[in-house]
C-alpha cells in the first residue's frame, strides 16, 4: 500500500532564498501528521508543492502514489485541501456553495454533509461573504471531508480563530477523524491541540526537517531531568540539551531518553526524575537547540 | 465532457457576473439610432449602449478569468476535481451567452433598422463575422484578467476601455462594409474572399487566444511564464487587430502606362487598401478598382465626336489626384456604392470646384456624376440653383459657361472628359486660350460621396425609412419601356431644391439576381408628381438606348461595372426582382490640384 505522503529530497528556492531543502518525509496511509514549525520555516511552501500548486525546484513528492506535480481532477476525489487563506465565491450563500461544491463530486456523502452541517452549525441561507473567519474554516473544512477523502491535507486550519472557535473546530475535527480512517497532514501552531489529533510530528526549521516520528515516541524520548545533589559545577552527560545548574540542582533536557535507571547510573548519588514533557516543551526546546546550533555556527 | 458539471460551472460563473450580464442585455435592447451609418465615411455609428456591452464583456471577462485565477494558490477550484479545460469552456459559455450573443443581436437589430434591404444571410454573416472579433477582443480581456493582479487593476480596465471602443468601432465598419460589398454586383466575389478572409483573421484570432488563454490556465504555474504567453499573445492579437489591413481605401498597383491589354482584369485586380502605405506595399485585398480603370480607358479611348478633345494628356493632367489622391480616398467607397449603381451611366462621385487660370480668371465648375448636369460659371457665383431653373446654354442668363445635361454629356461621365469639356469651353466661349496658348492654373475640387440610405423592392406597400421619415409605395407599374412608381411621404424625406438637377437623393434600380443596375438619366430619376401629393420615381426608358450600346462596343463587358456579356434587357421578370437603391450625397473632401494646359491644341468648340 502507497504511503498516504511520500516526499523525496523537496527544494524549493524563491530566487537566493532557500525556502525548503532536501525535505524528505512519509507519512504512513491512515495516519495523522502534525507539520510544525515557525514562521517562515516552511511549511505552507512545502504544503503547497506537496499539492501541486508550486513546483519545486528539486525532489518530488507523491500522494497516495500520484505525482503531486501531475494531479489530475481525479485524483482531487480522493484528496482534501484546506488552506488558511483559500478563496470562497462570497457571492453564493453556504448553501449554494455547498450544493455547487457537492456535483464536483461523485463520492459526495449527502447525509455525512447533513451531518457535519449541523455539527459546525453553519448557517445555510448565509452569504459566504458575511461569514466570520470561523464560520468559513468550518465551511472550508465540510467541503472538503463531505466526499470522504482518502488524504486531507490542512494548512494553518486554526489561525486567526478564537480560542471557542478553535475548540469547536478542534472537537469537530477530532469527532470526524474518529469516524472516518483518513491521512491527516496539517501544519499548525497551535501545538497544544496537535496533541489530540496528531499521530505523527514532523519540525521543521528555516526549511530543514528536524524531526519526524511518531508522536508517542517523540514524547517518550524527550524527558526534562533534573538531578538534585550533585556537587557544584557537575558536567552534564553527554548529549544533554539545554543543561544548567543551580547550587546542587542540575536539570537538562535528555533527548535519547531510554529508562530513568539509566541516568541514576550516572548520578549514583543524587536523587534523579526524568519528568515527561509536553509537546510544546519539545518543540520550544527543539527550536532553542536550533538557535543555539545557528549561532554557534 | 462531462456536461453536468459544466452547467453547473457555468452557473456558478453566470451568477457572479449575473448583474453585468442582465446590464448588458438591457444595453442591448435599447432601441437604437435608425439613421444608417455613413457608407463611405470612416465614422462609426455612435452607438454607446453597444460600446458599453463590449465593455461590460470584456469587464466581466476579466471577473471571470481572476476569480478562477490558474496562478493563485487560493484559487477554490486549484484544488478541485474539475480539469481546466472544464472551466475555460463554462466561463466562455457564459461569455457567449451573456455578453457576446446580446452584442451579436444588436448588429443585427442595427442593420435591420438602417433598412438596407438585408436577407437572413446577411444576418447570418454579420453575426459571424462580429462573432470572431467579439471573442477576440473577450479572451483578450480574459488574458488581461490573468496578468491583472500584477500590473494593476486600473491598468487592465483603461486597456479594456480603450480596446471595447476602439474595438466596437472595428467590427461594426467590417459588418457594414461586408454586407454592403457582398450586395454589390460585378464585385461580389471579390467581397466575399474579403469578408472570408476577415472571417479567417477573426477566427485565427480568436483561436490563438482562446488556445494560449486555456494552456496557460491549464499548465502555467509560474509568474513568469505566465507574463510571457501573455505579453506574447496580446502583442500578436494587437497587431493581428490593429495592422491588419483595414478596407478603408485603395489603389491600384499595376503599370498605369502600360497598354490596356495588360492590365489585369478589373475583378482581380490587387488593392493596397492601406492609405499610409506606399503602393506596392502589403498586399491586402481583391477589391476591383473598376470605376478608376474605367476612368482610365476611357480617357484613352475617348475619340470624340468632332475631334473635340482626342484625349487627355495624362502628361498635363494631374492624375495623381486620380489615383493617389482619388483613388485611395474614395475609390474603395465609391466602388462599394458603385455596386449598387454600376451601371454605364452612372458614376458616384460628383465635385464642385473652382477653376483658376493663369491670367487670374477663375470659373465654378461643376458635375454631378450621378446626375446630369455640368456648369461652369464665374467664381464667385451662387449655387446652380440661384442662377434659375434652366441656364442651359453656353453663358446661359449669367455671364460665364454652361452646359446641362444632355444625352451626350450624361452619357460619358468621366471625370477627365468633364475636365476636357470645361477646358473646351473656356477656350471656346471665353477666348482664354487657343493654340498655344499657356494656360494654367488649378482647380479645388469638392468630391461628393454616396450614402446608401437604403433598399425597397418595386411593391406597393413597401415602405422604407430615412432620416426618422418612412414613405410607402403606392403604386408600381411597368408599361413597356416605362416603370412609374410612386410614393407618399417621400417628401418628408427629399428636400427638392431647384428641380431634380441640384437636389442631392439618387436613385438606382438594382436587380441582385441579375447583378445588373440601371441608373442616371433616361433610366430612373426622381422627380415631383403631377397631382401634386406623390413623388414619383419615373423611368424614362429602362433599356439601353442605341447610343450607349454603340459607345460599349468595343469594350469587354465583362470588365465593366454593371454591364453583361448580353446588355440587360429590362422586362418585367428583370423589375420584379429589382430593388430601388436610394443613394445620397454628402461633402467628401477637397483638393486643390495645378493643372497645365500647355500643348493643348483644342478644335473648334462642338458643344451641342
Amino acid at each position: 500500500m502507497n504511503p498516504a505522503i511520500e516526499i523525496r529530497g523537496l527544494t524549493r528556492r524563491f530566487r537566493k532564498q532557500e525556502a525548503v531543502h532536501d525535505l524528505t518525509l512519509t507519512v504512513p496511509a491512515g495516519c495523522a501528521c502534525a507539520f510544525l514549525g515557525r514562521n517562515g520555516a516552511g511549511k505552507t511552501t512545502t504544503i503547497k508543492m506537496l499539492a501541486g500548486l508550486l513546483r519545486p525546484t528539486q525532489g518530488e513528492s507523491f500522494l497516495h502514489g500520484c505525482d503531486s506535480q501531475k494531479l489530475q481532477p481525479v485524483d482531487w476525489q480522493r484528496i482534501g485541501y484546506v488552506s488558511e487563506n483559500q478563496e470562497l465565491y462570497g457571492w453564493l450563500t453556504v448553501a449554494e456553495l455547498i450544493a455547487f461544491t457537492r456535483a464536483l463530486y461523485p463520492a459526495w456523502d449527502l447525509a455525512f454533509e447533513q451531518e457535519i452541517t449541523r455539527m459546525l452549525e453553519l448557517p445555510l441561507a448565509r452569504k459566504v461573504r458575511v461569514l466570520s473567519r470561523g464560520e468559513r474554516a468550518k465551511l472550508a473544512l465540510l467541503l472538503t471531508i463531505a466526499f470522504h477523502p482518502l488524504l486531507l491535507i490542512l494548512d494553518e486550519p486554526f489561525a486567526g480563530l478564537d480560542p471557542l472557535a478553535r475548540e469547536e473546530f478542534l472537537t469537530s475535527l477530532l469527532e470526524i477523524t474518529a469516524q472516518q480512517e483518513w491521512s491527516l497532514f496539517f501544519s499548525t501552531h497551535e501545538i497544544d491541540d496537535v496533541e489530540r489529533l496528531a499521530d505523527q510530528v514532523a519540525i521543521i526549521e528555516e526549511g530543514v526537517l528536524q524531526v519526524n516520528e511518531p508522536l508517542d515516541r517523540l514524547q517518550q524520548r524527550f524527558r526534562e531531568i533534573e538531578v538534585e545533589g550533585v556537587p557544584a559545577r557537575t558536567t552534564p552527560p553527554p548529549g544533554a540539551l539545554l543543561a544548567k545548574q543551580a547550587g546542587s540542582r542540575l536539570s537538562y533536557i535528555d533527548a535519547a531518553f531510554t529508562d530513568e535507571a539509566a541516568i541514576q547510573a550516572l548520578f549514583p548519588a543524587a536523587r534523579v526524575r526524568a519528568l515527561p514533557m509536553s509537546l510544546k516543551q519539545i518543540f520550544l526546546t527543539q527550536a532553542k537547540i536550533f538557535q543555539l546550533r545557528k549561532r554557534a555556527s | 465532457m462531462n456536461f453536468p458539471l459544466i452547467g453547473k460551472l457555468f452557473r456558478k460563473d453566470a451568477r457572479s457576473v449575473r448583474w453585468w450580464i442582465a446590464l448588458t442585455w438591457l444595453l442591448a435592447a435599447v432601441p437604437i439610432n435608425p439613421v444608417p451609418p455613413r457608407f463611405g465615411s470612416e465614422e462609426a455609428p455612435h452607438d454607446w449602449e453597444a460600446s458599453l456591452c463590449w465593455l461590460l464583456a470584456l469587464m466581466s471577462a476579466v471577473r471571470l478569468a481572476q476569480m478562477d485565477d490558474p496562478c493563485s494558490a487560493k484559487g477554490f477550484m486549484r484544488t478541485r476535481p474539475a480539469s481546466p479545460w472544464q472551466q475555460v469552456f463554462a466561463k466562455c459559455a457564459v461569455l457567449a451567452i451573456g455578453f457576446i450573443a446580446p452584442i451579436a443581436l444588436r448588429h443585427a437589430v442595427n442593420l435591420t433598422s438602417f433598412r438596407l434591404g438585408l436577407g437572413w444571410d446577411d444576418y447570418v454573416r454579420a453575426v459571424g463575422l462580429a462573432a470572431p472579433f467579439v471573442a477576440a477582443a473577450v479572451f483578450i480581456a480574459f488574458l488581461v484578467g490573468l496578468v491583472a493582479p500584477r500590473i494593476g487593476y486600473l491598468v487592465a480596465v483603461s486597456m479594456l476601455l480603450l480596446f471595447a471602443l476602439l474595438a466596437f468601432r472595428h467590427d461594426l465598419t467590417y459588418v457594414i462594409q461586408a454586407i454592403q460589398l457582398v450586395d454589390s454586383t460585378v464585385i461580389s466575389d471579390s467581397a466575399n474572399a474579403m469578408i472570408q478572409r476577415e472571417l479567417i483573421a477573426g477566427q485565427t484570432l480568436a483561436a490563438l487566444a482562446a488556445v494560449v488563454a486555456a494552456g496557460i490556465y491549464a499548465s502555467s504555474r509560474s509568474w513568469r511564464q505566465l507574463a510571457v504567453a501573455v505579453a506574447g499573445s496580446v502583442v500578436v492579437a494587437l497587431v493581428a487587430i490593429f495592422l491588419w489591413p483595414h478596407p478603408v481605401a485603395g489603389t491600384a498597383d499595376w503599370d498605369r502606362t502600360a497598354p490596356r491589354s495588360e492590365w489585369p482584369d478589373a475583378s482581380g485586380v490587387v488593392l493596397n487598401w492601406d492609405p499610409a502605405s506606399p503602393p506596392g506595399g502589403k498586399v491586402a485585398s481583391k477589391l476591383p478598382v473598376f470605376l478608376d480603370s474605367y476612368y482610365q480607358n476611357q480617357n484613352l479611348v475617348w475619340d470624340g465626336d468632332n475631334g473635340h478633345v482626342d484625349s487627355w494628356p495624362w502628361d498635363k493632367w494631374p492624375l495623381n489626384m486620380l489615383s493617389d489622391w482619388y483613388g485611395q480616398k474614395y475609390i474603395a467607397w465609391g466602388g462599394t456604392v458603385t455596386g449598387l449603381s454600376p451601371s454605364w451611366y452612372a458614376c458616384p462621385v460628383a465635385f464642385d470646384g473652382q477653376l483658376t487660370l493663369a491670367d487670374g480668371r477663375q470659373f465654378h465648375s461643376q458635375g454631378d456624376w450621378l446626375g446630369h448636369t455640368y456648369a461652369v460659371w464665374p467664381w464667385p457665383s451662387q449655387s446652380a440653383g440661384e442662377l434659375g431653373p434652366n441656364p442651359a446654354g453656353v453663358g446661359g442668363s449669367v455671364p460665364g459657361l454652361w452646359w446641362s445635361g444632355t444625352s451626350e454629356d450624361v452619357e460619358e461621365p468621366n471625370f477627365a472628359r468633364v475636365m476636357a469639356k470645361l477646358y473646351n469651353y473656356a477656350v471656346d466661349d471665353i477666348g482664354l486660350a487657343t493654340g498655344d496658348a499657356k494656360v494654367s492654373g488649378q482647380v479645388t475640387l469638392e468630391f461628393r460621396r454616396p450614402v446608401l440610405l437604403g433598399s425597397l423592392p418595386l411593391k406597393v406597400g413597401a415602405t422604407f425609412t430615412a432620416n426618422r421619415k418612412r414613405f410607402t409605395i403606392v403604386q408600381a407599374d411597368f408599361r413597356g419601356q416605362h416603370l412609374d412608381v410612386f410614393f407618399t411621404g417621400l417628401e418628408a424625406m427629399i428636400p427638392l431644391r431647384g428641380g431634380h438637377h441640384a437636389h442631392s437623393l439618387q436613385a438606382v434600380l438594382y436587380n441582385p439576381v441579375r447583378h445588373q443596375t440601371l441608373s442616371g438619366p433616361g433610366a430612373v430619376d426622381l422627380g415631383r408628381g403631377s397631382n401634386g401629393d406623390d413623388y414619383l420615381l419615373w423611368n424614362g426608358g429602362v433599356s439601353w438606348d442605341k447610343e450607349s450600346e454603340e459607345d460599349m462596343a468595343g469594350h469587354d463587358p465583362a470588365r465593366l461595372p454593371g454591364a453583361s456579356a448580353n446588355h440587360p434587357l429590362v422586362d418585367e421578370s428583370w423589375i420584379r426582382d429589382a430593388r430601388i437603391c436610394f443613394i445620397e450625397s454628402e461633402a467628401g473632401g477637397r483638393k486643390t490640384v495645378p493643372f497645365d494646359f500647355s500643348g493643348l491644341t483644342p478644335e473648334t468648340d462642338t458643344k451641342n
